[in-house]
């Protein structure tokens, strides 16, 4: 095997791919061993630095200058209640009342992207029922009481 | 199997979420929010705010789409599939280069993995490859995707994902020779 094939079988190896065993090479060949060296440690060094890239996580947790996702998250979240398909028939429908469409429990670091008023709003919008409702199984347990 | 609702693992959570369980999206979106921006990022956009307004329209486009989901490959590699998909669309549309401009001045990579210095470099190392390599590198070693789901996620055979994988890794290898010499 030549040198590219080891480091082929390096890589593959990496990969959690069959690879034969080249460690009788890596122990004769520092170009090899300083090829799988470089691997392991850029792979490594990189993922570690995306993973725990404050960059990343300041952008995301940053105030931003317009409404981003999260708000549309809930806002869509409230369509899909009604859009989703359900598996059993829908119910007859009930008598208009005001309800509360309950938020899923969202934890601290998304609550702190959403804008809090407006996810309160969204959170007790009072809606009066006119369509065919969701099956009770998909709502919560507030709403399907 | 004994999970409940907004629990599991994420492709029965996916699948909850395609019969109308809105707490699993819910789990779904906060467990991957950061996968996404974090992968245009990587791989294809110059600026993180692009990142995030490609983010924005992933997640929408999911929401819209849980119900096309069916359990062919694993969520992450679904939700991975529709960023990439809506950031090559944005790219061509809007014209924006996806090529990273040429790294600045690398210091010398290696001598300290743990330093921060080294994780700018191998940051700046890694955004230096190719765009094709770079996409496969950033895919297999910060999301763990198997080459087999990368070869159906980007629709190419495995022997190219294999082979875009080792001249990523030959590329580094050389990169971090050059400058440590």
């Amino acid at each position: 095997m030549t040198c590219v094939d080891i480091q082929q079988a390096i890589s593959s190896a990496l990969d959690g791919e069959d690879a034969p065993d080249v460690r009788g090479h890596l122990a004769s060949c520092a170009e090899c061993g300083r090829f799988e060296a470089a691997c392991l440690g850029v792979a490594e060094t990189y993922r570690a630095a995306v993973l725990a890239s404050d960059r990343v996580l300041r952008k995301l947790d940053a105030p931003r200058a317009r409404p981003r996702f999260p708000l549309a998250l809930a806002a869509a979240l409230l369509l899909a209640a009604f859009a989703l398909p359900s598996s059993k028939p829908a119910p007859e429908p009930k008598a208009a009342a005001p309800i509360a469409i309950e938020i899923p429990d969202l934890p601290a670091s998304l609550r702190g992207e959403m804008d809090v008023d407006l996810l309160a709003v969204a959170r007790d919008l009072p809606l009066r029922l006119g369509d065919p409702w969701p099956a009770d199984e998909v709502l919560p347990r507030s709403v399907a009481e | 199997m004994g999970h409940g609702c907004g629990d599991g693992p994420d492709d029965a959570l996916a699948t909850r979420a395609r019969d109308g369980c809105k707490t699993c999206l819910a789990r779904l979106y906060e467990r991957h929010r950061h996968a996404v921006a974090r992968y245009v990022f990587e791989a294809f956009v110059r600026t993180f705010d692009v990142a995030l307004d490609i983010e924005d329209e992933v997640w929408k486009r999911v929401v819209e789409n849980i119900g096309g989901w069916t359990g062919d490959r694993p969520f992450r590699a679904w939700l991975l599939a529709i960023a990439r998909n809506h950031a090559l669309n944005c790219l061509r549309h809007e014209r924006r280069a996806p090529e990273l401009p040429a790294p600045p001045d690398v210091p010398s990579p290696l001598d300290a993995l743990t330093s921060a210095e080294s994780r700018d470099a191998a940051v700046r190392l890694v955004r230096a490859l190719p765009e094709e390599l770079r996409e496969v590198f950033v895919l297999r070693v910060v999301f763990d995707l198997a080459p087999r789901v990368l070869a159906e996620m980007l629709e190419v055979p495995l022997s190219t994902i294999r082979g875009r994988l080792f001249r990523a890794r030959k590329l580094l290898a050389e990169s971090v020779s050059h400058d440590v010499r």
